[in-house]
């Protein structure tokens, strides 16, 4: 589920990283609180386990298929939902540096969809209410992670099918893309729920102490508040992108025949010094009336000429650098 | 080699790469952010294929200039393409308006948008692989120091970097343990899920408060001090600009059509 750049136009990963890093800042306060350096060294040697966990392929029964562990929810079990969310944020990073699992420009986005709904939307509304319930223990947990697992990758495969469409980047209708993504996640959660209930009933039978059952965060209304005025602004940046194209109220009133009728392209009053910075604007916008100047596609014959001799060109800058290097470099390889 | 060995071996391959001493890597960390995060973002906003070829100058000239291996750059495109390939691959079926003839091949708009995507993708992993390879992540972290990023990320990014390979190195001898007593098994079986990565867990625990005791016992306040700083000199400030200039360029000018109509 880690989504590459390709998939994102700017917008859209600008808005998710700053809806994610709302909620990180959010994140670092709850976490500073509580002022204990053995949290921190946690984090990080928890983050470098379930990093190694991902690692193992779960076989699964009757199906000779296998699962991967993701770590939302087990991170907020044992850490509590803000350090687990800083814990998911340090893994991605490393996925997406080192092994180019996610891009750098869609870290925001992976962190929203892996991380904030494991931690929270699964925390908070899922794994804590169950675990507060009177049921047996090993049931509670069993469910709980199973629930949650299944909500939280639903949630997530859902915003990356919305995120890729908002960007504008797939002609496959929503419903299509969405009937596709979400069987498979469907399974992968079930799975990871219940590897996540596995490793959680482990600990809960050797050292019980460890889980966040009875330790209790809670979500108050203002936070409630806080995390619904994130999705606000996500929500506004995101579907900005399905804004109307009408007129708004000014260029009604300026524009529209039936009003004061003005022509677009040539109103107000005239001057050499307007003209020059009209001139400018038109050579300095790098994004015209909202899009792109030359918006042909690049399919002109001058373009694929051009693109030719330019990818030849860059396969010989490289190509002559490394020559270059190699009979430089002597014996000391 | 299993999984866990093999993903020490391409960290360390990067380790030994960023140590290098090449132009590029003692240019400012956070002026190489700079560059890589605009250029990321300049080639997602880029919607012509003639363009995006052109963006391909800007890291073709950088890995000349740091010797980086494409190849390994290149292995690392199997985590990158087969989602974006899965993503695109529905444009080349829906939209299927012919935009061009070339050699008696009609190239649909489809086909188009399937190949800028492909582009982007290859274009983004190569400047993000520009990073690492020419920045130790301490120095990354530095720069993102420098950004305000709070310490206390900072110190988990270093810390989980650190022990990734310790205990990927762990789970790498558990999983051969664990094949050495259920040969011809594939992956953990059910009954050993909790126990399997349970153990793990809570030696990792144990491992996380000695090393908690450790540090405070060497000062450490939950705020991560860099022993050097690293103040940026004129040569980073013209490749900051330079390169910056000609990202931005590129992005605007179609420089492949300008070539291409001297010669038609």
């Amino acid at each position: 589920m880690h989504m590459a750049d390709a998939l994102l136009s700017p917008q859209t990963a600008i808005t998710m990283y700053l809806a994610s890093s709302a909620v990180a800042i959010k994140s670092v306060k709850e976490v500073s609180k509580e002022n204990n350096l053995e949290k921190i060294s946690m984090m990080g040697v928890s983050a470098a386990l379930v990093f190694a966990g991902q690692m193992i392929n779960y076989t699964i029964p009757g199906t000779g298929s296998s699962g991967h562990l993701c770590g939302g929810l087990l991170l907020s079990a044992i850490l509590g939902p803000y350090a687990g969310f800083l814990a998911m944020i340090v893994i991605l990073a490393i996925q997406c540096l080192f092994f180019a699992d996610g891009g750098l420009m869609a870290l925001g986005a992976n962190v929203w969809n892996m991380a904030f709904y494991g931690c929270f939307v699964g925390y908070f509304l899922i794994y804590q209410p169950i675990m507060k319930t009177r049921m047996n223990t090993r049931m509670k947990i069993i469910i709980a992670s199973v629930l949650g697992c299944i909500v939280t990758l639903q949630l997530g495969s859902f915003s990356v099918c919305l995120e890729t469409k908002l960007s504008g980047i797939t002609s496959l209708p929503l419903g299509s893309f969405a009937m596709i993504m979400q069987p498979i996640h469907l399974a992968i959660g079930f799975v990871e729920g219940l590897i996540t209930s596995a490793i959680l009933l482990f600990i809960n039978e050797y050292r019980p102490e460890v889980l966040n059952i009875g330790r209790e965060n809670k979500l108050s209304m203002n936070k409630l508040v806080a995390i619904m005025a994130v999705l606000v602004v996500l929500t506004g940046g995101a579907f900005s992108l399905y804004a109307s194209g009408n007129p708004d109220g000014l260029e009604w009133s300026l524009f529209q025949e039936k009003n004061m009728g003005l022509n677009e392209d040539d109103y107000g009053v005239s001057s050499s010094l307007s003209d020059k910075a009209g001139a400018i604007v038109d050579k300095t916008a790098f994004l015209p009336d909202y899009g792109f100047a030359d918006g042909e596609g690049g399919t002109s014959l001058a373009g694929l000429v051009g693109s030719a001799i330019v990818a030849a060109v860059a396969a010989l800058i490289y190509a002559v650098g490394k020559l270059n290097r190699n009979r430089t470099k002597g014996n000391f390889e | 080699m299993n999984k866990a060995f093999l993903a020490i071996s391409e960290m360390s391959r990067i380790d030994e790469l960023s140590n290098g001493n090449s132009f590029l890597h003692y240019r400012h960390p956070l002026f190489k952010l700079v560059i890589v995060i605009s250029y990321i973002a300049v080639v997602m906003s880029i919607d012509s294929i003639s363009k995006l070829v052109a963006m391909f100058l800007i890291p073709s000239f950088l890995y000349a200039l740091a010797d980086i291996p494409l190849s390994l750059c290149f292995h690392k495109l199997r985590a990158v393409l087969p989602f974006v390939i899965f993503v695109g691959v529905g444009n080349l079926f829906i939209d299927r308006q012919v935009v061009m003839v070339l050699f008696n091949i009609k190239i649909t708009a489809g086909f188009i948008s399937f190949l800028s995507l492909a582009l982007k993708g290859i274009l983004a992993l190569l400047m993000s692989f520009v990073l690492v390879s020419t920045t130790s992540i301490e120095k990354i972290c530095y720069g993102l120091s420098l950004l305000h990023l709070p310490s206390i990320i900072i110190s988990s990014l270093l810390m989980t970097y650190r022990y990734v390979s310790l205990l990927l190195e762990e789970a790498g001898n558990m999983l051969v343990a664990y094949s050495l007593r259920a040969p011809g098994q594939k992956g953990i079986a059910y009954s050993s899920w909790g126990s399997f990565l349970g153990s793990l867990l809570l030696r990792t625990m144990d491992r996380a408060k000695e090393i908690a005791q450790s540090m405070e016992l060497r000062g450490y306040d939950g705020n991560y001090s860099f022993a050097r700083s690293r103040k940026a000199d004129y040569i980073d400030y013209l490749f900051l600009l330079g390169l910056l200039f000609v990202i931005f360029a590129f992005g605007m000018i179609n420089i492949s059509q300008m070539i291409g109509k001297i010669f038609i």
